[in-house]
């Protein structure tokens, strides 16, 4: 058994909104991320998968500590990471990558492809001669497959693809022990996802990193991640290893979201199974009562609406939140 | 080409640009140097009319020793065959002197106390833009939106005399009026009536660029990187967050430079300002040219020279 790297605890995140209309103004928490657990192990790649809005972002960020945490733990290698200065979070950012979803503005466009990601060395290993940097990027860049004659160049003469791996490049450099990627391919086309994606599993198999793979497409997850966390309004409601996930998914949200999915084999039997998914998701400002999927749940009951479930471990191994399955 | 070819390559770059938008401006000063010629003489009066009582016989013959007997065209063809040989020509107010003399005289005037001004404006204005945006919606910040709103709202000669009342007359601590020089003590008022709007200009435009380049997304992941916040701030926010700035301050400075008539005048200074209005008011045709050449040029040049910087701050903007 491999080692607990991230260990999240807990976790909450409101964020205080103001109550439209009425005479007294209210603040009223939005709950983007509420009460949520969960760990990873070093080498460990876990996908987090759910609708925009779902607070899979924001979960994110509060791991990264962009955002502060309302209330829980994100204990990270025995060391809880809410209860850090800011100067000591920063020296911790050295073994957290980050790659974010728009490619291009992640990317400073007044530096070089090359200064961009050398930036992460300067800063932490600033004994570093200017050779050793130099050869260090153009290492990084050859691992990711960025041509080294782009070194001097600028960002914007690039096409998405390249510039997530610029990103990606930069995120590598200090070879950290976690990579969190925030939707690192949604913003690429068809074609350039599936090379980016390859590259980092590649990356993944080759340094033993752990990754947080955050999207919302279930067939870009199921390429790199081993486990799975579904995620709905805030809530976890599923998690699941990869095969248990898109073999038998337990919650009806994950049926609904596996359903969704196109079948890319020509051969494999669509059953006509198909849960297709009504209404919108509901406000984080107001969730419902009981479970938060029941409002959109095909087989909701009364019990649902007073409970809220938890999540338990059923016998495939998987953990649900569901009273019904 | 490896590292040094691509620097060397963009010097390049950037000359024949400058080289190529120079040549462009000829044509542009030639436009403005015909305009202004034509409309001069469209407008009514002459240079000679504010002399009381000159004999007609005596503005006979002045008209003919400055030319202006002969048909207009061929008078607008002498003025560009002389100014081609880099001549300005007389005034005709001031008749003892020619027009290079005057601007030599007053163009060093203005434009001490306007680069003086724009310096002035631009540290208090950065600095202060600066720090309201990194304390936004503080008190510090509204304490420097509201300085910077009054500073735009009240013109220079509103202020100019507030301040010659105050410290030149009941403090005493400053001469309320001439140039002695250029002496410091006499600079000291003109300057901050002239920085004062600018100061309030740039103060808004930096913290406006600040907060827009503060919220980009390159500056988040900066953070996530763990960058220290000074550091973020000096390499992902201050450079962009600088440009506007730099197109701000093109013409302000050609502004600058060539005076400004309300500030010389109530100072009494002999700046270039003053005698462009009252070169106006004489009809004193070859000064106005003159003056409306040398402003063009400041214009043109100092745009220019702002799009080259933009070219140094922003890889995009950059020439090809
Ligand atoms: S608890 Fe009820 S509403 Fe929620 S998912 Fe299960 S069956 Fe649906």
């Amino acid at each position: 058994m491999s080692r607990t790297l991230l260990r999240v605890e807990n976790l909450k995140v409101y964020f205080p909104t103001r109550t439209e209309g009425g005479i007294r103004r209210r603040y009223v928490p939005l709950k983007a991320v509420d009460d949520v657990s969960f760990t990873v192990a070093e080498g460990e790649t876990v996908g987090i998968v759910g609708e925009s809005g779902c607070g899979k972002s924001t979960l994110a960020r509060a791991i990264l500590q962009l955002i502060k945490a309302t209330r829980g733990r994100i204990v990270w290698q025995g060391e809880d990471l809410t209860r850090l200065d800011r100067k000591a979070m920063n020296e911790k950012r050295r073994d957290l990558g980050v790659v974010f979803q728009d490619p291009l503005s992640s990317l400073n466009p007044r530096m070089t492809i090359g200064n961009i990601i050398a930036e992460p060395l300067r800063r932490f290993r600033s004994e570093l001669s200017r050779e050793d940097i130099n050869a260090a990027v153009l290492a990084t860049m050859q691992d990711v497959g960025l041509n080294r004659e782009f070194l001097n160049r600028y960002p914007h003469e690039f096409s998405g693809g390249q510039c997530q791996r610029v990103s990606i490049a930069r995120a590598m450099i200090l070879r950290p022990k976690l990579v969190i990627c925030d939707e690192p391919v949604s913003a690429l086309d068809v074609s350039t996802r599936t090379q980016t994606i390859n590259l980092l599993k590649g990356l993944q198999r080759k340094h033993g990193i752990s990754i947080i793979f955050i999207s919302h497409d279930l067939s870009v997850v199921r390429i790199v991640c081993t486990r799975i966390i579904v995620m709905y309004l805030g809530h976890f409601v599923e998690i699941a290893d990869r095969d248990t996930l898109f073999g038998s998914p337990s919650h009806p949200y994950s049926q609904a979201l596996l359903s969704a999915i196109p079948v890319p084999d020509l051969h494999s039997q669509d059953d006509g199974k198909r849960v297709i998914l009504e209404g919108e998701l509901p406000s984080p400002i107001e969730p419902p009562s009981g479970c938060v999927f029941r409002t959109r749940c095909p087989i909701a009951t009364n019990y649902c609406i007073k409970r809220e479930p938890v999540l338990a471990p059923r016998e495939n191994g998987a953990r649900v939140a569901c009273h019904h399955v | 080409m490896q590292d040094n070819g691509a620097g060397g390559r963009a010097d390049k770059k950037v000359l024949n640009y400058a080289l190529r938008r120079l040549l462009v401006a000829i044509p542009t000063l030639f436009v403005i140097i015909t305009a202004s010629f034509f409309l001069m003489r469209v407008a009514p009066g002459g240079p000679f009319d504010l002399v009381p009582d000159l004999d007609p016989l005596l503005i006979e013959n002045l008209r003919k020793a400055y030319d202006l007997d002969k048909p207009l065209f061929e008078q607008y063809a002498n003025y560009l065959g002389r100014l081609a040989q880099g001549d300005l020509g007389p005034s005709l107010v001031y008749r003892d002197r020619n027009v290079a003399e005057l601007i030599a005289e007053g163009l060093p005037v203005s434009a001490q106390l306007g680069l003086t001004a724009i310096a002035v404006g631009l540290f208090f204005g950065m600095l202060s833009g600066i720090v309201a945006a990194l304390r936004k919606n503080t008190a510090a910040d509204f304490t420097v939106m509201a300085i910077a709103m009054t500073g735009v709202a009240i013109p220079t000669f509103v202020t100019a005399p507030l301040l010659t009342l105050f410290f030149g007359l009941y403090l005493g601590w400053l001469p309320i009026s001439g140039w002695n020089g250029g002496q410091f003590t006499h600079i000291v008022l003109p300057v901050c009536a002239l920085a004062l709007p600018s100061i309030a200009g740039i103060a808004r435009i930096t913290r406006g660029s600040m907060l827009e380049s503060l919220s980009a997304q390159h500056v988040r992941t900066a953070r996530a990187k763990g960058l220290p916040e000074s550091k973020i701030i000096i390499r992902h926010v201050l450079r962009p967050a600088c440009m506007p700035v730099v197109s701000y301050l093109g013409p302000a400075i050609a502004g600058a430079m060539t005076g400004s008539v309300v500030i010389e005048t109530i100072f009494g200074l002999p700046g270039i300002g003053r005698a462009f209005v009252e070169g106006a008011l004489n009809r004193d045709y070859s000064l106005i040219l003159g003056i409306v050449i040398v402003y063009a040029s400041l214009i043109i040049l100092l745009n220019l020279l702002a799009d080259i910087i933009y070219g140094y701050l922003d890889p995009r903007v950059r020439p090809r």
